[in-house]
C-alpha cells in the first residue's frame, strides 16, 4: 500500500554492510534502500541476519564494513560515540519482548526520554506522552504498570515510547511474534496508523500477509545476504529467486 | 571406661589419695599481671603471678592438686555457681552482692583503687578533683570490677575493657581522661609507663578473697585455715613482697581482716537498688547507641557496596579486580578481628605514618561503624552485583535506543529495578547487622549488649535484665522485618 510521502529522498540507506560475531559472518555485504516515508518488510529464515540488521541500524551492534544512512547523514563502521547518540535519537526501536521499564507506569515509560534526554518540562513531557498513548489507544491505561498489561497493550505502549523522541525511522523487530492473533491485529492496526504519518519503517516480520498488505517493499534476507528485494506484492506473489520461492512455500504452507 | 586407668595411674603417681580429684581453679589469664598471666619462657610461655604463687603454697598446705581452668574474669561468679570449677581466685573483690551468691575466704590481699592520668595532665589532681573538674570525663576500667561500679555510682562515663593493657593504652592515646583500676594493675602497667602517672593516693579499699560455691563449707574452712597459716608464718607476705604488693596497708590491716563486716567498700553497689526503673533507662540508652550504630554502618555498607559492585561490573579490569579482592578480603576475615584492628591497631599505624591525631577521632563508635560497614559492604556488593546482573540486557538496549546515555540508563532504569531485587536479601542483612552490632562491645562501646553485660554483672540479675534486653532487641528487629515485607509487597504489586 503505497502512501503519498510527505518527505522525499532517502529514508534508510544501507551500503555494503558486513557484520561478524567472532569468525561467524552474520551480514555479508547487505545493501538496501528504503525511500523516506515508505515501509520495508524484512522476511527470511531464522538466523538469516534480519534482527542483526535492525540492531546495526539502531546503533546497538557495531559492524565491521559498509555504511548506514538515516536521511542525509551517513554512519560508517568506525562511528564515534557522538554519531551513535545521534543515530539512536533518529531511530525508534520496538522489541519483540517489549522491554518496557517495569518500575514505571505506562505514562512514565513514554515520558521518560523526552523528560530526561529531550529536556522537556515534566508537564510538557506528560502532555506529549498522553498524546502518544492516545494515538496507540492506551490513554486509558496511562497509570498502569507494565506488569498489569496484556502483551498487546504492552506492545502498544512500547510503540508510543519508540515515537516519543520524534524519530524519522521506526525499527520493528518481530513485534507481533509473542502475541495471540486478536491482539496482534490491534498492534498491526496501530502500525498502519503510524505509516500514515510519513515515518520510514523497517520491520522484521513473519506475517507474510501483513507484509504484503502494509509494506511497500519487501527484502528477503538469507545467510546474511539480500536474496531478493522489490515491490511487496510482486515479490510475494511472483518471487523471482528460487530462494524466495522456497522460503515462501515453507511459511505459507 | 578405657580413659580411667591412665588417670588413676597419674593420680597414684602424684601420691594423692584416690578419690580426691584435683581442685579446679577458675581464673582469667587474659586479665594480666600481676595476678596470673603468661610470660615468655624459653621456647614457650609459663604461667606466673602472685596468685599462681599463692596456689602453689595452697597446694602444699591442702595436700591436694589444683589445676588451672581458664575462665572469663567477669563470669567467674556465675561459673562458680554452675560448678565449672571449685574455686575462683583472680583479684575477685569481695562485694555484698557477690557474697550473696558465693562464699568468700578471708582476704589474701587488700586492694585499693588507683587513679592514673596522662603525664602532665593539668585538669585534675586526684579522683575527687576529677569528679569536680570534669563532669563529662570518660574513665576507663575493667569489666566487672569494683572500680567499674564505683565509677557508675559516681555518674562517670565508664569505658569497660576486657583487660587493663587496652585501657592504659587508650589513656596514653588520649581516648580516655583517666583510668581507675586496682592498685596491683596500676603498679604492673602504669607506674613504669613514661606517658602515664598516678593521680593522687590509692583509695576505696576492699578485699581480694578466694570464692567457693556457697554449699562447699569444708573447702571454705580448709582454705581459710591454709590462708591463716600463710599469714602467720609469713609465706603470704613473702609472696606479696616478691611482687611489689606489700605496703603499709597490708602490714597494718591484712592480719586482722576477715571476709567481711569490719569495713564496707566505699561506693559499693549494695547501696544501689537494682530496680526496673534504675536499669531500664540505661538499657534504653544502650539501645539508642545500637540503633545509631546499625543506621550508620548500614548506610556505609549500602553505599560502599554499590560502588564496589559497580566497579566489579563496569570498571576496567584492574579496578574490577580490586573490587573482587575487596569482597573476598572482607568476607574472609572475622568482624571482631577487623574491629580490634581498626580500634587498637589503626592509631599505631596512623602514628607511624606521622598522623598522630588519628587516635583522637577513632572512637569506639567510629571504629565499630567502619568495621561493620566495611564488612557488610562486601556482602551488599554481592547482592547488588547479582541484582544488577538480573536486569535483562534488553533494558539497557531499550534505554540506549531512547537516546539515554549509559549513566542515565543506569541511575533511572537499571538501578531502580536492581534495588527491588536486592531489597529482600538486604533487609535480611540489616537485621543480621543489627544483631552483629553487639560485637562492638568488645571495643568498649556501650551499646545494648554491653549495657546488659555491665548491668547483669553488677546486679547479678542475668535472667531478669537479660529478658528485658532480649525484648528490646526484638522490639527493634521485628518491626524492621515487618516494614521490609510491606515494602516488598508494595513494590511487587507495581510490576
Amino acid at each position: 500500500m503505497t502512501t503519498a510521502s510527505p518527505r522525499s529522498g532517502i529514508g534508510i540507506g544501507i551500503n555494503g554492510l558486513a557484520k561478524r560475531f567472532a569468525d561467524r559472518i552474520v551480514l555479508d555485504g547487505v545493501s538496501l534502500d528504503v525511500p523516506a516515508g515508505s515501509t520495508m518488510a524484512l522476511i527470511g529464515p531464522s538466523g538469516g541476519g534480519k534482527s542483526t540488521l535492525l540492531r546495526c541500524l539502531a546503533g546497538l551492534e557495531p559492524f565491521q564494513q559498509g555504511t548506514v544512512a538515516i536521511g542525509e547523514r551517513t554512519l560508517s563502521a568506525d562511528a564515534n560515540r557522538q554519531s551513535l547518540g545521534w543515530l539512536r535519537l533518529s531511530v525508534g526501536m520496538i522489541f519483540q519482548d517489549y522491554q518496557l521499564f517495569p518500575h514505571m507506569s505506562a505514562l512514565a515509560n513514554v515520558s521518560a526520554a523526552p523528560r530526561w534526554v529531550g529536556g522537556l518540562s515534566a508537564a510538557a513531557a506528560r502532555d506529549l506522552a498522553m498524546d502518544l498513548l492516545r494515538k496507540v489507544g492506551m490513554d486509558g491505561h496511562a497509570a498502569a504498570f507494565p506488569g498489569s498489561l496484556s502483551g498487546g497493550q504492552k506492545q502498544r505502549v512500547a510503540i508510543a515510547r519508540a515515537l516519543a523522541m520524534g524519530p524519522r525511522v521506526l525499527l520493528c523487530d518481530e513485534i507481533t511474534a509473542a502475541l495471540d492473533p486478536e491482539t496482534k491485529s490491534d498492534v498491526l492496526a496501530v502500525l498502519e496508523e503510524i505509516q500514515r504519518d510519513g515515518l520510514t519503517i523497517m520491520m522484521v516480520t513473519h506475517e507474510i500477509g501483513f507484509a504484503r498488505r502494509a509494506a511497500d517493499r519487501v527484502a528477503l534476507l538469507a545467510d546474511g545476504r539480500v536474496a531478493e528485494t522489490g515491490d511487496a506484492r510482486e515479490v510475494i506473489d511472483r518471487p523471482s529467486s528460487e530462494r524466495t520461492s522456497r522460503f515462501l512455500a515453507k511459511v505459507m504452507g | 571406661m578405657a580413659g580411667v586407668w591412665p588417670l588413676a595411674i597419674l593420680v597414684g603417681a602424684l601420691g594423692l589419695a584416690p578419690g580426691e580429684a584435683p581442685l579446679r581453679w577458675g581464673c582469667d589469664e587474659e586479665g594480666g599481671a600481676p595476678y596470673c598471666f603468661k610470660r615468655p619462657s624459653g621456647d614457650g610461655f609459663e604461667r606466673v603471678g602472685f596468685e599462681v604463687d599463692i596456689v602453689l603454697e595452697l597446694r602444699k598446705r591442702l595436700g591436694r592438686a589444683i589445676e588451672f581452668t581458664q575462665y572469663p574474669f567477669d563470669n567467674l561468679v556465675p561459673g562458680l555457681k554452675k560448678r565449672d570449677f571449685d574455686l575462683a581466685m583472680n583479684g575477685l573483690e569481695v562485694t555484698p552482692d557477690r557474697r550473696r551468691e558465693v562464699a568468700f575466704t578471708r582476704p589474701y590481699y587488700l586492694y585499693r583503687q588507683q587513679l592514673v592520668r596522662r603525664k602532665g595532665e593539668g585538669r585534675f589532681r586526684d579522683y575527687p578533683d576529677l569528679l569536680k573538674a570534669l563532669p563529662r570525663a570518660r574513665v576507663g576500667t575493667m569489666d566487672g570490677t569494683a572500680a567499674e561500679r564505683l565509677l557508675a555510682a559516681d555518674g562517670v562515663e565508664v569505658a569497660g575493657y576486657p583487660a587493663p593493657t587496652e585501657s592504659y593504652r587508650d589513656l596514653a592515646l588520649g581516648r580516655l581522661d583517666a583510668v581507675l583500676l586496682d592498685l596491683p594493675m596500676a603498679i604492673s602497667y602504669a607506674r613504669n609507663d613514661p606517658a602515664l602517672e598516678f593521680a593522687g593516693d590509692p583509695f576505696a579499699p576492699g578485699r581480694y578473697a578466694i570464692a567457693v560455691h556457697p554449699d562447699d563449707h569444708p573447702l571454705l574452712e580448709r582454705l581459710n585455715l591454709a590462708i591463716d597459716g600463710m599469714i602467720a608464718d609469713g609465706a603470704l607476705k613473702a609472696i606479696l613482697v616478691r611482687w611489689g604488693l606489700w605496703d603499709d596497708f597490708q602490714e597494718t590491716r591484712l592480719a586482722s581482716a576477715t571476709s567481711g563486716g569490719d569495713w564496707e567498700l566505699e561506693g559499693d553497689s549494695d547501696a544501689l537498688d537494682w530496680t526496673l526503673s534504675r536499669y531500664i533507662p540505661l538499657l534504653l540508652e544502650g539501645a539508642l547507641v545500637t540503633v545509631q550504630l546499625t543506621a550508620c554502618s548500614f548506610a556505609l555498607a549500602m553505599s560502599l557496596g554499590l560502588l564496589v559492585a559497580m566497579a566489579r561490573l563496569y570498571a576496567p579490569p584492574p579496578i574490577a579486580a580490586l573490587a573482587v579482592a575487596y569482597v573476598e578480603f572482607f568476607r574472609g576475615i572475622p568482624v571482631l578481628l577487623l574491629l580490634f584492628f581498626l580500634y587498637f591497631g589503626l592509631p599505631a599505624v596512623a602514628e607511624g605514618a606521622g598522623w598522630g591525631g588519628a587516635a583522637g577521632w577513632i572512637t569506639p563508635f567510629v571504629a565499630a561503624t567502619l568495621g561493620l560497614g566495611l564488612n557488610y559492604a562486601a556482602y551488599e556488593a554481592e547482592i547488588y552485583r547479582a541484582s544488577l546482573q538480573a536486569v535483562p540486557r534488553g533494558q539497557w538496549e531499550a534505554a540506549a535506543c531512547l537516546g539515554m546515555p549509559r549513566r542515565l540508563a543506569f541511575t533511572h532504569v537499571v538501578l531502580p529495578q536492581a534495588l527491588r531485587t536486592a531489597l529482600p536479601p538486604m533487609t535480611g542483612d540489616l537485621v543480621a547487622l543489627f544483631k552483629d552490632t553487639s560485637i562492638a562491645s568488645a571495643i568498649a562501646l556501650v551499646e545494648l549488649n554491653k549495657q546488659y553485660q555491665i548491668l547483669a554483672k553488677s546486679s547479678l540479675k542475668f535472667v531478669e535484665i537479660g529478658l528485658v534486653t532480649a525484648a528490646l532487641y526484638l522490639a527493634l528487629s521485628l518491626p524492621l522485618g515487618y516494614l521490609s515485607r510491606r515494602l516488598e509487597r508494595a513494590w511487587s504489586r507495581q510490576q
